[in-house]
């Protein structure tokens, strides 16, 4: 086997798995930051250790066959998350259609009823990338214990 | 799917962290191996097997019992 001068060890290649955990710690404290106080000045700190947690994870650097399984799991979960928000979103807008055809039919006359807005806090695009990033980290989780437990340790 | 992999590693006296050193994996991915719970792809199936000289399916087993 060839002797790579800066190939990277075991050691080194686990500490991608550990990323992973100090990433999701940052991001549930950003958000719970986030929903309490938006104005807190810890929060530039907080997402700045979110968004760092996030570009190790995709980062192929330190990552395995294995941790890119778990990746998987993750990023299905907050694709998922996406998906369950344009849902309602669509849910809600196909509700304001149907009202507004079904009242312009009956009443034959203007529409009273103003549009469904999704709340404030699922428009804001700050929030809504934390709450993606969330869901990443608790995909990872689950893949991660869902294995450690099923199984057992091997090792 | 099932694989000899622990059992190979044991002939050659070698801990999880050395035959991950020798395949350039964490030693996660060797215990999720062995374990059973991860499937390697196959540029590290092939590794694995010109790691121990055997063809891969002496190593592992893909057959449903």
């Amino acid at each position: 086997m060839s002797y790579h001068p800066h190939a990277l060890t075991t050691e080194s290649r686990s500490v991608a798995f550990a990323l992973i955990w100090v990433g999701m710690i940052g991001t549930a404290l950003t958000l719970g930051l986030y929903i309490s106080d938006p104005d807190q000045q810890s929060l530039s700190v907080l997402t700045g250790l979110t968004a760092s947690g996030l570009i190790a994870a995709i980062s192929h650097y330190r990552s395995d066959d294995y941790y890119r399984s778990l990746w998987h799991v993750g990023m299905r979960w907050s694709t998922g998350g996406i998906a369950a928000y344009l849902c309602s979103a669509l849910l809600l807008r196909l509700y304001d259609i149907a009202y507004r055809a079904g009242y312009s039919i009956v009443a034959e006359g203007e529409i009273e009823r103003s549009p469904s807005n999704i709340p404030a806090l699922a428009n804001d695009a700050t929030f809504l990338a934390l709450a993606a990033a969330m869901m990443f980290y608790v995909g990872y989780a689950y893949a991660s214990l869902h294995d450690r437990f099923s199984h057992g340790n091997g090792s | 799917m099932r694989n000899r992999l622990k059992v190979l590693r044991a002939e050659r006296d070698w801990s999880q962290a050395e035959l991950a050193g020798n395949l350039d994996v964490s030693r996660q991915a060797v215990n999720a191996i062995e374990t059973g719970k991860h499937d390697p792809s196959l540029p590290l199936a092939f590794r694995i097997s010109r790691l121990f000289d055997m063809p891969i399916e002496e190593i592992f087993d893909d057959s449903r019992k």
